[in-house]
């Protein structure tokens, strides 16, 4: 192969690959439904990325969930002694859980379910019968963010 | 079609130190990560690659994760000090990426970025290799494709960010580091007790995001942006307790390192076999 033929199949091949990944990665609405579907197709299996951390905005909310401790204390499902990937697992667990609230499930979903208990089962507080809740501290007003209201929600799960 | 060999040698010797480093770090948790994960993979994407990236659940069971978290340490050390292999690459980035997906609450944007990364230097040459005359053989193009999908997914992430956060309003208003300064799960929230640096961090932020691309790729700023970059991950990271995913952009950066460049464009200096 020639290097001018080699080159411009070099281009090609890189545009073509970094265009569907942007199709795939940018704002939803910046994207026509026929290019979005396309690069779904090539960039999911083996190219999977997101890059939405904290946007298009952070969340409103901190969130965080807790069990019912056999004593009658609450606590979070991960503790400061936790590894940090696994402390880390407790943010996203506790946004898909207000999602799934959000959207009036009254019972979480069984994927959920079962990892809140065995997330429980490292605190001492999985057992039988045992209460889970998720506590929200929301912002009023953005230009005061200290400023929280707090709510808790009862949760309850599938049965295992 | 030469390429910065130095360059490349210093990410693939960046990438498999990240990578061992990471998994030794999370082996004070293996208990519930590896050994008897406590959060159980999520249901495999449609698609006939799937068993490459989602091994676990598939075709591995989910015990065998703690040996592929071994495997992956010894195949990244080894590479750390010898020559990367394609097919060991291949090797890791399969364990690695169905390890990843195995740890889906877990993981962040930067284990997809290694993710992907990984794939890619598959196709990247192991050794310093010339192409005498004028003909280019087929894999030259495969490994000049695979270095440059490389360099330009590292501007796409930072590119995609920023853009993703002008799609909202708080990030324009200048309100979101407070909001996230002031979330328990986050911080500092004494951040935001100082609404004119929260401000000011909001829109450095946004701006080292958005102009990241262009400046790494204008060779007279790009030392800055990275510097910058090192900055920002590192703060970001030990604020955040993300520090993995920050090093994991920083792992990256020596794929635009201008000493291949400079290398390539005097002869007499380049490393001969």
């Amino acid at each position: 192969m020639s290097a001018r033929n080699a080159r411009v199949l070099v281009v090609l091949f890189v545009a073509a690959h970094l265009s569907l990944l942007l199709a795939y990665t940018l704002p939803r609405a910046f994207v026509p439904d026929r290019v979005f579907f396309w690069s779904q197709r090539y960039a999911r299996p083996l190219f999977y990325q997101q890059w939405n951390l904290f946007a298009p905005d952070p969340r409103p909310c901190d969130l965080r969930v807790e069990v019912e401790l056999p004593d009658g204390t609450w606590r979070p499902l991960t503790s400061a002694d936790d590894n940090y990937v696994y402390r880390r697992m407790a943010r996203p667990l506790s946004g898909l859980v207000a999602a799934d609230v959000e959207q009036g499930d009254t019972v979480l979903m069984p994927r959920l379910s079962a990892i809140l208990r065995s997330m429980a089962r490292g605190t001492g507080g999985e057992r039988a019968g045992s209460r889970f809740r998720l506590v929200q501290r929301c912002i009023a007003d953005p230009a005061r963010p200290l400023e929280r209201v707090g709510t808790t929600v009862e949760l309850h799960l599938s049965k295992p | 079609m030469k390429l910065p060999w130095r360059s490349i040698r210093l990410l693939q010797r960046a990438v498999h130190l990240w990578l061992f480093g990471y998994l030794l770090s999370t082996l004070p948790g293996a208990e519930r990560l590896w050994l008897h994960p406590a959060v159980q993979p999520l249901p495999t994407p449609p698609g006939g690659l799937a068993p490459l990236t989602h091994a676990f659940g598939m075709w591995l069971p989910v015990g065998f994760a703690w040996v592929a978290v071994l495997i992956v340490m010894v195949l990244a050390l080894r590479s750390v000090v010898r020559p990367s292999r394609w097919w060991l690459t291949a090797v890791e980035w399969v364990l690695f990426s169905s390890l990843v997906n195995l740890t889906w609450l877990g993981s962040t944007g930067g284990h997809q970025l290694i993710a992907n990364v990984l794939f890619w230097m598959i196709f990247l040459p192991s050794e310093e290799t010339d192409v005498p005359g004028a003909a280019v053989p087929p894999v030259r193009v495969l490994h000049v494709a695979a270095f440059w999908i490389i360099r330009l997914q590292l501007l796409l992430a930072y590119a995609v960010t920023g853009i993703q956060k002008l799609a909202g309003g708080h990030w324009l208003a200048g309100d979101a580091v407070g909001i996230v300064a002031t979330d328990a799960a986050y911080g500092p929230a004494w951040l935001a007790g100082m609404p004119w640096l929260a401000a000011v961090v909001n829109y450095g932020a946004l701006l080292f995001q958005l102009t990241f691309p262009l400046a790494v790729w204008w060779r007279p700023t790009r030392h800055w942006w990275m510097a910058m970059g090192v900055v920002f991950h590192l703060a970001t990271g030990l604020v955040f307790d993300i520090v993995d995913m920050g090093l994991a952009f920083l792992v990256v950066y020596p794929a635009w390192f201008r000493t291949g460049e400079e290398l390539q464009r005097s002869p007499s200096l380049a490393v001969q076999r």
